[in-house]
């Protein structure tokens, strides 16, 4: 569950253990990826019939949404039938599967010498890093989004992400998040923007260190009408605050 | 009125019947009949259930003209396994969570049970699943077909279901800019 990308070295040790302790109380993401075994033998029907794309609509998106996101956001090349197949399926989105795979460098050699035939994406374009893919898979899916995992990225380096992120959160109907924040020393001290109580349509919401935003000058209309299910880990959190978060939930 | 008051009196005992059996008769499309426990057919599917329900079981076999009788021999044997397993803990939590999304991972035995499926009879299964409101039994077997296709490119999965490439050169390459993120490591 631990996503890599933070060196672990220069982390503070405390900070390591309860960052650990928050991932080992997070609910475990809807989508899995492979395990090891399973992409080993590639089984294939044997008399050349397209059994998949024969079946209705509804039930490519059922399977479509238990892909991580990029095997999921993939299908849309296999062929005209799956075009739109990921775009109408409610997102499932957990950051941890958006880095390189394991080996990448070897896989994008090889990528490299095949883009001539396949026309891949040059390397130019590939998103910089974790936070910039985070960025654009909530860009280009139109909603509704279904649960979304974000634990991996520093925020600290990436204001300018946070209030993108959430607009298209809010924006695209979020109805699960599990938004962490990963800090390598106390010091570390980022505000989550007012702007999450817009998330009306939460019905879960985990979040872990940040500093909670003032509620005082909030509409009192704010809250989550919806929510059942909250986490609160690591937070700077006055008590005012957290009276009125629980307030504001009425199916909590 | 005495012959109307009569037919209704015997299509009232047929009906006790029908409701004493504990078994209903299943007819898949090319004629062949399957029993299977009542109780499991009303808890698994949605549509055997409103016919129980409303009483249109034929005791001589319903016609599912849809299902051909590798799939219904399929379905039946999975709600008899169904019926004869003891749900886990984690079913039974999953079934009450407010966990609003349809991912609850197959039982051991539901693994077993698709493994041993040619792809002809997967898929087979899914759409019988489909069509008798079988939510359980779609999740396993989209569950499946889900694995059969993680971590594989596009080309490999194209290969493994026979996925006929009908994109030009210009469309594909569109997509893969759009979903630059999706395709940086392939």
């Amino acid at each position: 569950m631990l996503v890599r990308g933070i060196n672990f070295y220069t982390t503070d040790e405390t900070v390591l253990t309860l960052t650990k302790s928050a991932f080992t109380n997070l609910p475990h993401p809807p989508a899995a990826k492979a395990a090891p075994l399973s992409g080993a033998v590639l089984a294939r029907a044997p008399d050349g019939v397209d059994c998949i794309s024969r079946l209705p609509a509804e039930i490519l998106r059922n399977i479509v949404s238990r892909l991580p996101v990029k095997d999921a956001a993939r299908t849309t090349v296999l062929s005209t039938r799956w075009r739109r197949v990921w775009h109408t399926t409610p997102l499932v989105l957990v950051d941890a599967h958006l880095l390189p795979r394991a080996g990448a460098t070897a896989t994008i050699r090889r990528a490299s010498t095949s883009s001539v035939r396949l026309g891949a994406v040059p390397r130019e374009v590939a998103p910089r890093g974790l936070a910039d893919a985070v960025s654009s898979a909530l860009a280009a899916h139109p909603g509704p989004f279904r649960c979304v995992y974000l634990t991996g990225t520093q925020m600290e380096n990436h204001h300018d992400k946070l209030a993108l992120w959430l607009q298209h959160l809010v924006a695209k109907g979020i109805q699960e998040l599990f938004f962490i924040n990963r800090i390598r020393t106390f010091d570390a001290d980022v505000l989550l923007p007012a702007m999450i109580f817009r998330c009306t349509s939460l019905i879960k919401l985990y979040i872990g260190f940040w500093r909670f935003p003032e509620t005082a000058t909030l509409p009192r209309t704010a809250g989550f009408p919806h929510l059942r299910e909250l986490g609160l880990c690591s937070l700077v959190m006055k008590e005012r605050d957290l009276e009125f978060v629980l307030d504001r939930c009425p199916v909590l | 009125m005495e012959v109307d008051k009569g037919k209704g009196e015997a299509e009232e005992t047929r009906k006790v019947a029908e409701a004493d059996r504990d078994t209903v008769t299943l007819k898949s499309s090319d004629g062949k009949l399957f029993e299977v426990s009542k109780e499991a057919a009303a808890r698994l599917s949605t549509v055997l259930a409103g016919m129980i329900a409303g009483g249109s079981i034929d005791d001589n076999g319903t016609d599912l003209k849809q299902i051909g009788s590798e799939a219904l021999e399929n379905v039946v044997d999975y709600c008899n396994k169904h019926a004869n397993s003891i749900p886990s803990a984690a079913l039974i939590s999953s079934s009450i969570s407010f966990n609003t999304a349809p991912f609850k991972e197959p039982e051991e035995w539901e693994r077993k049970f698709v493994d041993r499926l040619s792809h002809d009879a997967l898929f087979d299964l899914v759409e019988a699943a489909n069509f008798l409101g079988m939510e359980r039994l779609l999740d396993v077997t989209c569950h499946k077909i889900s694995e059969m296709m993680k971590g594989k490119s596009p080309d490999q999965i194209r290969e493994v279901f026979n996925i006929k490439n009908d994109y030009t050169k210009e469309e594909l390459e569109e997509i893969r800019q759009e979903l630059a993120w999706a395709f940086y490591d392939d």
